[in-house]
């Protein structure tokens, strides 16, 4: 099955991107993003199925490879998922942690990066 | 000295002459007068009349225009008059002084389009410009009216006078002892070495013909001479460490009021030096966890990928077992079979028999049944999970930096957390203080108050120069002294001239007066300083209401301090309140001792004070003067309580009424009010 290249995320995950950046804990959006999915995996791994995540298209679209350079993700999750379509399932797992994290950042009014890990 | 009578016009409120009237009677006056009718006018007219200054509402000295009448301004008079009737050692004087338009200005601008008149009338005679100067500084110096012209304000500045380096202190000091008549002696003694000195000149002048002294007189005139030199080198230095000492009581004054814009500028940069340095560590952490942020996922991830990787190996373990049991089997399978096909058991070392060869090859099939080995789909499943097991082995074991991230975290939140503290509260209200003082300070500014500071710091040490200086110089001249007297000695022994030897003598004798002036000093200034704290201590004693204060002590600036009567001690920290009655109580204290008397006027002298103490003050009043002008607001002191404290020493009360918003007049009271 081949997947995409390309990927778009929702404004709420694109918002707490912004966030992270504007307030200097990442560089890019792409490093959030990636952050985000190891906090999905890392704390909530088996309360959330990212096969049944469902995310519609976006205006925030990103190449895939910006947030999976040597295909590292891609492997992981095959093998923690068991999974032939991993990209859709990181794609799920970025915007679903960036809008939990967002969610529980308006919240408590600030970014505790520490609430994360 | 009595005042008799005081009439301004068109001074401040006061458009049209209007007058006090003292009566012959000893006892209180009182002026009452809400805030802005014209009290501190009326004082301002005392100090003018008597020394030619006033002070506006801003403390701007001698701005005689801002004085000047606006009713009367705006008709074209540009002038003002105040005129004082007093009786003093049994004469009757009138002073008038006035503010008159310079010639040829229209309309006057500043004060430089100004110009005072002063003229004293002395028992129906007009007395000269210089006599009338003369006979005004007679009755009352400008240092000394601080003692008869004064506010609430002026009170608080006694308390100088307990810190005895304060130059304020030592200024307030020269003044009482001006007051109290020091300056007799002084002069006197100045005096006696001026006569001295004049009479040696002229000895000299007269021995110097003299053929059996000449070379003496020689000897004389050079010593004198070299006298003169250092006396004159003395003068020079003493001017110039004045000029220096005046210079510095000025930055004293810009130093002491520039001392909180100074303090709050130092806590200022302090805090945000403080700030800079929270905010690097709030940088520094943050860089330092953002950086660790960066391949975060990598650990973050490692836990779960741990136990999928657990998971995997226990699989695998199964595939794998399975797997060397079938490996095993064969290798069993392909020795019976290779018997079967020799006919002969390596084994048991002997041929196969037929019979046997059955058995054989029942156990292969058997030994097929019960180990089948991997199927397909359990080989490429092995090879899958060993695949995955590579991968989760690369992940799984990077260490975990969440407790690392967590500390410094900490320490940026904490950081952070002072950063705005400093900002909202301590730099918020340092700004604020400096803001308030800029407004009051006006023209002055963080830096020049930097620069008094600086600049007073090279004055002293000029001034320890010249002080160095004067102690050489001091020095030189002993010995040249020295060396005059042993000369005069010479000369008066060898001298045939009696003049000489009588002019000797009569220099021995002034020198011998300055050292009489010289010793009185000490034992008068002695005396006084016991008159004054016993004086001061029985009129503080009327006022007093608290029960453990026994009294006053004075210390060398004359400043009092109050003694408590359980311990002997001094009171350590006094309120703003006693601090006021004890300015008053040494006030009395110094009209007593003077060697001259006069009225006192006091302007809103009680606005410090609390009921209690007001109400004792009032009281005490008739003690400190016989003729006292008070000038108080209704809301300062009670009018009928007032009427009940001070009783029959109330010898007239007036009030200031309003006539319109720029003027005033002074009429009876009510004493129903």
């Amino acid at each position: 099955m081949t997947e995409f290249s390309q990927f778009t995320i929702t404004d709420a995950a694109y918002e707490a991107a912004t966030r992270f950046v504007e307030e200097k804990w990442f560089d890019s959006a792409n490093e959030a993003g990636k952050f985000a999915a190891a906090y999905a995996i890392r704390c909530h791994f088996g309360e959330i199925n990212p096969g049944s995540l469902y995310y519609p298209g976006g205006t925030h679209n990103y190449g895939y490879s910006s947030f999976d350079s040597d295909g590292s993700w891609e492997t992981i999750i095959k093998t923690l998922y068991n999974t032939e379509t991993p990209r859709a399932y990181f794609r799920n797992l970025i915007i679903w942690g960036l809008e939990d994290m967002g969610r529980r950042i308006q919240e408590s009014g600030i970014l505790q990066i520490t609430d994360f890990l | 000295m009595r005042f008799k009578k005081i009439t301004v016009e068109n001074f401040g409120p006061f458009k049209d002459p209007t007058s006090i009237d003292f009566s012959a009677r000893n006892g209180v006056s009182i002026v009452w007068g809400r805030n802005g009718r014209g009290k501190t006018t009326l004082l301002n007219a005392f100090n003018f009349v008597l020394n030619g200054t006033v002070k506006d509402r801003d403390g701007n000295v001698d701005n005689f225009l801002s004085f000047i009448n606006e009713a009367g301004m705006n008709e074209g008079k540009y002038i003002f008059k105040v005129i004082l009737d007093l009786e003093n050692n049994g004469k009757v004087y009138r002073i008038v002084r006035s503010i008159a338009v310079a010639p040829g200005v229209d309309k006057p601008t500043s004060n430089n389009d100004l110009y005072t008149v002063l003229q004293v009338n002395e028992s129906g005679n007009i007395l000269s410009f210089a006599d009338s100067e003369h006979f005004v500084k007679g009755i009352m110096t400008k240092e000394v009216s601080r003692f008869f012209l004064f506010d609430g304000e002026l009170l608080t500045e006694y308390e100088e006078l307990l810190n005895e380096n304060s130059v304020r202190g030592g200024s307030i000091k020269s003044s009482i002892e001006q007051i109290l008549g020091m300056p007799i002696l002084t002069y006197g003694a100045s005096d006696s070495d001026v006569a001295a000195s004049t009479i040696a000149t002229e000895a000299r002048k007269v021995a110097q013909n003299e053929q059996a002294v000449s070379k003496y007189t020689q000897n004389l005139d050079a010593a004198t001479e070299t006298r003169e030199y250092q006396e004159q080198e003395l003068q020079r230095l003493m001017e110039e460490r004045e000029a220096c000492i005046l210079r510095r009581n000025k930055l004293q004054n810009l130093v002491e009021d520039t001392e909180k814009l100074r303090q709050f500028s130092a806590r200022k940069k302090s805090i945000e030096e403080d700030m800079e340095r929270q905010r690097q560590i709030c940088d520094d952490e943050q860089r330092a966890i953002a950086g660790i942020l960066k391949d975060s996922w990598q650990w973050m991830i490692a836990p779960v990928l741990r136990q999928r990787l657990l998971d995997l190996q226990s699989a695998m373990a199964d595939l794998h077992g399975k797997e060397q049991t079938s490996k095993g089997q064969e290798i069993i399978i392909e020795y019976i079979q290779q018997a079967i096909k020799d006919i002969y058991c390596p084994v048991c070392d002997h041929p196969v028999s037929p019979n046997e060869r059955e058995k054989l090859e029942a156990k292969i099939s058997q030994i097929k049944a019960e180990t089948g080995g991997l199927s397909p789909e359990e080989k490429v499943q092995l090879e899958s999970y060993r695949t995955q097991q590579d991968i989760l082995a690369r992940y799984a074991n990077v260490t975990d930096q969440a407790q690392e991230i967590k500390v410094r975290y900490d320490r940026y939140v904490a950081a952070f957390v002072k950063f705005t503290d400093l900002k909202e509260h301590d730099l918020r209200e340092v700004e604020s203080d400096l803001e308030a003082l800029r407004k009051n300070a006006t023209g002055t500014d963080e830096k020049a108050a930097f620069e008094y500071f600086d600049q007073l710091g090279k004055v002293a040490a000029e001034i320890a120069e010249y002080d160095q200086g004067i102690i050489r110089v001091g020095a030189e001249i002993d010995k040249t002294k020295e060396t005059i007297k042993k000369l005069n000695t010479t000369i008066i022994a060898k001298s045939q001239n009696k003049d000489v030897v009588l002019a000797n003598k009569k220099v021995a004798f002034a020198e011998a007066i300055a050292a009489i002036f010289r010793e009185g000093i000490d034992v008068y200034r002695d005396k006084l300083s016991r008159d004054v704290e016993r004086d001061a201590t029985e009129i503080f004693m009327e006022m007093n209401t608290e029960e453990d204060y026994g009294g006053l002590r004075i210390n060398e600036n004359y400043g009092l301090t109050i003694i408590r009567k359980s311990d002997g001690k001094p009171v350590p920290k006094r309120s703003a309140g006693w601090e006021h009655m004890v300015a008053f109580a040494l006030i009395g204290a110094l009209h007593k001792n003077a060697p001259f008397d006069g009225p006192v006027i006091m302007d809103s002298p009680f606005y410090r004070l609390d009921i209690i103490n007001t109400k004792s003050m009032v009281k005490a009043l008739p003690l400190i003067a016989n003729q006292v002008l008070m000038l108080p607001y209704p809301g300062e002191i009670n009018p009928s309580t007032t009427r009940t404290d001070i009783g029959d020493y109330i010898v007239q009360e007036l009030e200031i009424a309003r006539i319109s918003s720029n003027e005033s007049t002074i009429k009876e009271m009510s004493t129903n009010d």
